[in-house]
């Protein structure tokens, strides 16, 4: 019995000096450390590490004294951590805290920390789909004192063999809004109660640099809205911004609601974006961008963080969330190279005229995008003055389907003044069919086939060639205009037309009417011609390039003035030779009628004295034979003589039967 | 006095006015050197006139002619134009631009619009810029042919 007992004694003995050494192994031989975590509702908190270490802990274990360890840590400390010593019954304690603002702000401190990525996953939802609160690390207080352990082994504070035990887990608790957890050395806790949301439709439509269209659509299961039906449709009536009403409608699982808020410039995007999501953080930003986005193009960075935790109906506290982007004629919505997040528009037939840009599962979202938007030409009015090759005259004139901002003008203008140094007037007008740019390029054929090339880009030939001689009344010209302007009017509404107009010189007129051929290739090319005076008109539809050619020709009033007066000239030296010539003429022929004339009437004088003489003798003769026929009747008998007729003016003895006397020509009496 | 002063004038009005008639003709004359050669082209064109035409590209371009015109009747020299002109009722060709080779000064391009308009009013009319190469032979300019 005596034997058993000693056994027994020996046995209880060894079990004791057993039960010692495991004690003695299991106990914190290191110093340990509480923590504790506090949350507030706004996730921003303070972890809190308390460390104590026994003065038998600190004599097994560190070399040196507490000034010695104090030293190291005030030496390493990480600057995210701030902390306090105090002694107290042979304990010394360190108050080591790591306050942060947010939950990122949180990761990103104890990621520097411990210098590699951690798990650390922390929300509060506090809406009508999700409560409570959850938070997820996925590392220890000992993990955060990593730095420290290993700077105690470096200044020899510490063996290497003992480091990994110098530090131990004491107790974890989790804070949240006031109410206390007990968590293990890994914090996880999860209090969130909620129910479903399927899915949100985010549509944004961007109608112009500064006009937003933003719809929000959301699927709620009809479980939750069996469950919380009124609760959620409070919830919404509660955060729909101010001048909308959401619209209820149906799908096969459940309801749909719809918030919709329309023409909204930037402010009033935010606002309604606040108003509905809730939560802060959300913020849409527009700034300008470094783009080349050619003459009339603009680009500018649009970057926009949601936070749809307000909306996250489960465990997660995400939402299933679908980016939806509409942009009007003239605008588009692309990747920016500048920004980190990808984006590209995937096509889609849920809404439309959307595409979506994002499908994901998120809490909070970023989209990164360049809007980049181009205003339209409506009409493009361009009218050559063609007065000669070395004198033409080209304005055109573009009218943009809407007003860009006043500082869009500018740049506008701008852009253009650059390209066209020379030769080159740029001028702006409000037109009664819109804002209206007008170029006006002054110079030879040659000179405008180069600037406006400077200008335009693409290509003008434009020629123009007359026939010379100053003697031709008529004078042939041809001219040639051809242009494409497919760069510079990349950008153009779906009617846009271009009014072409030529105007030659003053007394220059289109000779030739196009053929039937003419007129239907001008047809299919969508080309009408209208002559007039000196200009010729075309309109161009579906085209940013033409090909003009006309012939003509152009009365030459130098060639008519010398001709007339050629014409005068010669005229008058007719007139003068008949001048000259006909009054002598006509004297000589006077004067050889008159010449005749007397010698008509010497003659006449002569047969009359002849005349006169031979009547005499025959009168003598005659007196003498009357002497005889009285003497004589013989001689009387044969022949009787004719009487004489006296003339009663001058006494003559005339012919008997004559009419005038032949000496002075008077009538005889009968 | 009177009418010696009014004769002084006559005479001078006159002489101006045939100075003036003098250098209209002058400046009428057609043009010489390779715009020269383009328009007596366009008139051999407009007036079917073979020799003229022929005139324009040089007693070799004849040889050839004559030579081709023996081993083919019925040739013309609008074969060697390329086009026929039966259907063209008038023809320009608008000289735009003399262009004298730097390296080389008998030879040169002139630049012309040609106008060829068409009896039969179906035929699209042709307005188009062409070009056409000359040299200097003799002194004379010569189409290249």
């Amino acid at each position: 019995m005596k034997g058993k007992t000693l056994i027994t004694r020996i046995k209880i003995l060894a079990a004791g000096v057993l039960a010692l050494l495991v004690l003695a192994g299991c106990s914190s031989y290191g110093s340990s450390v509480d923590t504790q975590l506090t949350v507030n509702k706004d996730l921003s908190g303070v972890r809190v590490m308390d460390v104590a270490i026994s003065a038998s802990v600190f004599a097994e274990n560190f070399h040196g004294d507490i000034n010695a360890l104090n030293a190291v840590i005030e030496a390493q400390c990480p600057d995210e951590f701030t902390y306090t010593y105090s002694n107290a019954d042979g304990t010394d304690r360190y108050h080591v805290e790591l306050a942060f603002e947010s939950p990122i702000d949180y990761k990103a401190k104890v990621e520097s920390i411990m210098g590699q990525e951690v798990q650390l996953e922390m929300i509060a939802p506090d809406s009508v789909w999700a409560t409570g609160f959850q938070v997820t690390e996925g590392f220890t207080s000992t993990d955060l004192l990593g730095w420290l352990k290993n700077a105690l082994v470096s200044a020899g504070l510490v063996d290497s063999g003992n480091a990994d035990h110098i530090f131990e887990s004491g107790t974890t608790k989790v804070v949240f809004d006031g109410t206390s957890y007990d968590a293990g050395s890994r914090i996880q806790i999860n209090t969130l109660d909620y129910v479903s949301l399927e899915k949100m439709d985010v549509l944004t439509a961007v109608n112009g640099v500064d006009n937003f269209d933003r719809t929000y659509v959301l699927y709620i299961p009809r479980a939750s809205m069996s469950e919380k039906g009124d609760e959620i449709e409070a919830f919404i009536n509660a955060n729909a911004p101010s001048g909308t009403t959401p619209e209820w409608g149906v799908y096969e699982d459940g309801s749909t609601v719809t918030v919709e808020g329309k023409g909204m410039n930037l402010a009033a995007l935010n606002a309604f974006n606040q108003s509905f999501l809730t939560t802060e953080g959300n913020l849409i930003t527009i700034s300008s961008a470094a783009s080349d986005e050619g003459i009339f193009g603009f680009a500018s960075s649009w970057k926009e963080d949601m936070d749809v935790s307000a909306y996250g109906g489960n465990e997660y506290g995400n939402v299933y969330l679908t980016y939806y982007v509409k942009t009007a004629d003239g605008i588009l919505m692309t990747e920016d190279p500048n920004a980190d997040s990808y984006f590209y528009l995937n096509s889609d037939d849920s809404y439309s005229g959307y595409g979506y840009a994002r499908s994901d599962r998120v809490t909070t979202l970023t989209v990164e995008a360049l809007i980049r938007k181009t205003y339209l030409i409506g009409h493009t009015d361009i009218h050559t003055a063609a007065k000669s090759a070395d004198d033409m005259t080209r304005v055109v004139t573009l009218t943009m389907s809407e007003t860009p901002s006043e500082s869009e003008q500018s740049q506008i203008v701008s852009r253009l003044q650059k390209r066209g140094k020379e030769l080159t007037e740029i001028t702006t007008a409000a037109g009664e069919e819109g804002f209206q740019i007008i170029i006006t390029q002054t110079g030879s054929a040659s000179d405008l086939s180069e600037v406006s090339e400077d200008v335009f880009g693409g290509s003008l030939n434009i020629q123009k060639a007359s026939e010379g001689g100053a003697l031709n009344v008529k004078k042939h010209f041809a001219f040639i205009e051809s242009a494409d302007y497919g760069e510079f009017l990349s950008g153009v509404t779906e009617d846009h037309s271009i009014t072409y107009t030529v105007e030659f010189g003053g007394l220059e007129r289109s000779l030739d009417k196009p053929s039937e051929a003419t007129e239907d290739r001008f047809a299919e090319m969508g080309m009408t011609r209208q002559a007039s005076g000196n200009s010729v008109s075309y309109e161009i539809l579906n085209s940013t390039s033409y090909s003009i050619a006309e012939s003509g020709y152009a009365m030459n009033p130098v060639a008519i003035i010398i001709w007339a007066v050629m014409v005068l000239l010669s005229a008058a030296v007719v007139f003068g030779l008949v001048k000259t010539s006909v009054p002598a003429m006509v004297a000589a022929d006077v004067k050889a009628m008159r010449q005749q004339s007397a010698e008509k009437k010497q003659q006449r004088a002569a047969a009359a004295a002849a005349q006169a003489a031979a009547a005499a003798q025959a009168a003598a003769q005659a007196a003498a034979a009357q002497a005889q026929m009285y003497t004589d009747p013989a001689a009387a008998g044969g022949q009787e003589a004719a009487p004489a007729a006296f003339c009663p003016n001058c006494g003559h003895p005339n012919t008997s039967g004559s009419l005038y006397c032949e000496n002075c020509g008077a009538k005889m009496t009968d | 006095m009177k009418k010696y002063t009014k004769n002084v004038f006559a005479v001078a009005a006159l002489v101006l006015v045939v100075a003036w008639i003098a250098l209209a003709f002058a400046a009428n004359r057609a043009p010489s050197g390779p715009e020269g050669t383009v328009k007596k082209l366009e008139t051999a064109l407009r007036k079917h006139d073979e020799d003229k035409f022929l005139d324009c590209y040089g007693s070799e371009f004849r040889q050839m002619y004559l030579a081709a015109k023996r081993r083919e009747s019925g040739l013309t020299v609008w074969d060697f134009y390329g086009s026929s002109l039966e259907d063209v009722s008038d023809i320009r060709m608008l000289v735009t631009e003399v262009e004298y080779d730097e390296e080389d000064p008998d030879s040169a391009i002139v630049r012309y619009i040609s106008v060829e308009r068409y009896k039969d009013g179906e035929t699209p009319d042709s307005v188009r810029s062409s070009s056409i190469r000359l040299v200097r032979e003799s002194g004379k300019w010569i189409i290249n042919y």
